[in-house]
């Protein structure tokens, strides 16, 4: 059987070691090296276990709610971040990143959309004809009322 | 004082500490640490916040910490996306 004087025990010591583990995290994440190579991914990863002891840390305070939610939502946001870095500025393990190695835009050419509706039969023909003339003798007619 | 107490505010304590390393950790120059630093910033507030409202009784502590995780994810994820470059 179960006593709320051990319940209060145990909610304790899990606090305690949370505490102590919170602790250590902080003084581990600002000694690492930033020099380092991938030093966001193990920033990110020294975050993980913060994230369990928040978890532990919810349900000692009674609110059992709180840490179901954080313990499914978390590792979204870890990989999230992760996969932002990797694609947004990791350039020593994201070769396209890299100057001159950039991937190519997927959208097409402008000429190459118009080709495709079949007015035109190439992209070559569109650009030949040229328009700018006759638009500017119809805008320079005189129009009189006699006419 | 009994030791659930005691517990209860080492672990304010210890979060604090964690939050002002958070903040040094959301200075870093890429903005993935920034990332970084904020997500760890509102987790360590939302247990704060549960701790101090466990404490003194206040209800509504509870609903903010609630809220600031849900939206804290969520304000992450989002950056995050934005910051691959979707």
């Amino acid at each position: 059987m179960i006593t709320p004087s051990i319940l209060n025990l145990i909610q304790s010591i899990l606090l305690i070691i949370v505490a102590i583990i919170t602790i250590i995290v902080s003084i581990g994440i600002l000694r690492l090296d930033k020099d380092m190579d991938n030093v966001v991914y193990a920033r990110i990863h020294i975050l993980g276990v913060i994230d369990i002891a928040a978890v532990i840390a919810f349900i000692c305070l009674g609110d059992p709610l709180l840490g179901v939610l954080y313990f499914i939502l978390a590792p979204f946001a870890a990989h999230a971040m992760a996969n932002g870095y990797f694609h947004g500025e990791d350039e020593k393990n994201n070769k396209n990143l890299v100057e001159g190695n950039e991937k190519k835009d997927d959208k097409k050419d402008f000429t190459e959309e118009i080709e495709s509706t079949g007015f035109y039969k190439n992209a070559n023909e569109f650009k030949e004809f040229d328009d700018s003339e006759d638009k500017i003798s119809i805008s320079t007619l005189k129009i009189t009322e006699d006419e | 004082m009994d030791i659930l107490l005691i517990s209860k505010i080492f672990l304010l304590i210890a979060f604090c500490i964690f939050t002002l390393a958070a903040l040094r950790l959301a200075t870093h120059k890429s903005t993935t640490m920034g990332i970084v630093g904020v997500d760890a910033i509102t987790v360590s507030v939302s247990v704060i916040l549960v701790g101090l409202g466990g404490i003194y009784g206040i209800g509504f502590f509870r609903d903010i910490a609630l809220a600031l995780v849900l939206l804290g994810i969520v304000g992450t994820i989002a950056f995050a996306t934005v910051n691959r470059g979707d």
